[in-house]
């Protein structure tokens, strides 16, 4: 999860679950269907915490990932920025009109 | 030939329906009318009615083009103009549609309605929070559509559909799921002889309020090569040929009384893995989860979705979830005791 580039999260840009993603939570992973193409993806519980906080942006989910974890803000933000990016890359997430 | 209001109730929802084409009426009895659930009277009412003229939704201009025409109109689908040059006054989205068997259809949806178009026909379905209406030009080629519209509705009404074979002991019901041609029915046919009776072949209805499944084939259904597999006596009895060719034995020609309702209580996925020995063994809740929506299905609607998907929380907390990993020793018969009786309820 190393995917830094241009289009990398803003801290300011909130982000909202895909149209049509179905998001099913199981309490210690979260389970995302994507019914247009058929396919399913996990998150684990660091994946839960940012995907829960993401209509608050980057910065939002880099706060609550320290929070809940005993992690540093640098590698905080690190995981966010990769996670967020793999979902979008995903088509699972898009950001907030 | 017109028929009034109301034909039939689905499971209490009354079907109001103005239907002129005498194939809509048989499809409707085929696939939807089973007198044998009596349930109390729901107030979800689903209108059908037939029109003769093109598609009359405000905004929409699917016209005569077919699909392709419908993909330009939908805002995003066809290029950056979308809808704005034809004066629509709202923005169709392209929605695709995936059958259970493999059947492909693309809508055009706007808040809680629905377009689809084949070349001279439609379907369109518009859902409240009291009924849906479903109005369409009859072709053909129009009964997968309207199917999903018919199935929708349901959905919303707060029925799941459940594409599983269905055994049933001690009055309580173990759903068998697994992606075509793995072996449902061949499993479901062998259960039988070891004490199960049949409920469902391939789809049911799940009232999720109360468990309840209701069986909805009206018998068992095999592609002539799965006739081997089903012991010297069922393959002898006087299976017919539906439109697709598949083979069809009705429910009375099976030898185990059917159930036609029962409480659901475990859901298994059925595997073939030629590694190992047949065994039966839990589920991780991931894989129940994929296993529950692949059964039933992703409605249309977001609203209807999010019901279906607080649902799926339910049963993922209520029912047994398992896999049935059928081995190389499957081939001649399931082994002793393979699916024992499910848990008692809720346990």
């Amino acid at each position: 999860m190393d995917s830094h580039s241009d289009s990398s999260p803003n801290p300011g840009v909130a982000y909202t679950p895909a149209p049509g993603i179905v998001v099913t939570d199981l309490g210690d992973e979260l389970v995302l269907l994507d019914p247009a193409r058929g396919e399913m993806f996990a998150l684990n519980a660091t994946g839960r915490c940012v995907w829960g906080a993401l209509d608050g942006g980057l910065d939002a989910a880099v706060r609550a990932l320290v929070d809940a974890f005993d992690i540093t803000a640098e590698q905080a933000a690190a995981d966010a920025r990769a996670l967020i990016d793999d979902l979008v890359s995903a088509g699972l997430l898009v950001p907030s009109a | 030939m017109t028929v009034d209001s109301p034909v039939f109730a689905v499971l209490g929802r009354p079907f109001r329906c103005h239907i002129e084409t005498s194939s809509v009426l048989a499809w409707l009895d085929r696939h939807w009318r089973r007198d044998e659930h009596v349930t109390p009277p729901h107030g979800y009412t689903v209108e059908l009615v037939e029109g003769a003229g093109p598609a009359d939704v405000a905004g929409y201009a699917g016209g005569a083009g077919g699909p392709a025409d419908l993909a330009e109109n939908a805002e995003g689908a066809g290029g950056p103009a979308g809808d704005g040059g034809r004066g629509h006054d709202a923005r169709w989205e392209p929605e695709i549609v995936r059958l259970p068997d493999g059947i492909t259809l693309s809508w055009a949806r706007r808040g809680n309605e629905w377009v689809w178009h084949g070349s001279e026909v439609y379907v369109h379905l518009r859902l409240a929070d009291d009924g849906a209406r479903i109005r369409f030009r009859f072709g053909a080629d129009v009964f997968p559509a309207l199917y999903v519209a018919v199935s929708e509705a349901l959905r919303a009404s707060g029925l799941l559909p459940l594409h599983a074979a269905v055994v049933v002991r001690d009055g309580v019901a173990s759903a068998i799921a697994a992606p075509s041609g793995t072996g449902k029915t061949t499993t479901l046919v062998r259960l039988l002889s070891r004490g199960w009776s049949p409920l469902a072949e391939d789809l049911s209805w799940l009232d999720p309020g109360t468990y309840t499944l209701y069986g909805w084939d009206r018998g068992l259904r095999l592609w002539s090569d799965g006739l081997a597999r089903v012991g010297p006596a069922l393959a002898a009895a006087p299976w017919g040929v539906d439109p697709d060719g598949k083979r069809f034995l009705d429910w009375a020609d099976v030898g185990v009384p059917r159930v036609p309702r029962a409480r659901l209580a475990r859901v298994v996925l059925l595997q073939r893995d030629a590694t190992r020995p047949t065994c039966l063994e839990p589920l991780s809740p991931r894989e129940a989860v994929r296993v529950l929506w692949e059964a039933t299905g992703v409605p249309l609607s977001p609203g209807v979705r999010a019901v279906v998907n607080e649902h799926v929380a339910r049963l993922l907390r209520e029912l047994e979830f398992q896999r049935l990993r059928l081995g190389p020793d499957s081939e001649a018969d399931l082994p002793p005791q393979v699916l024992g009786p499910p848990q008692a309820f809720g346990g």
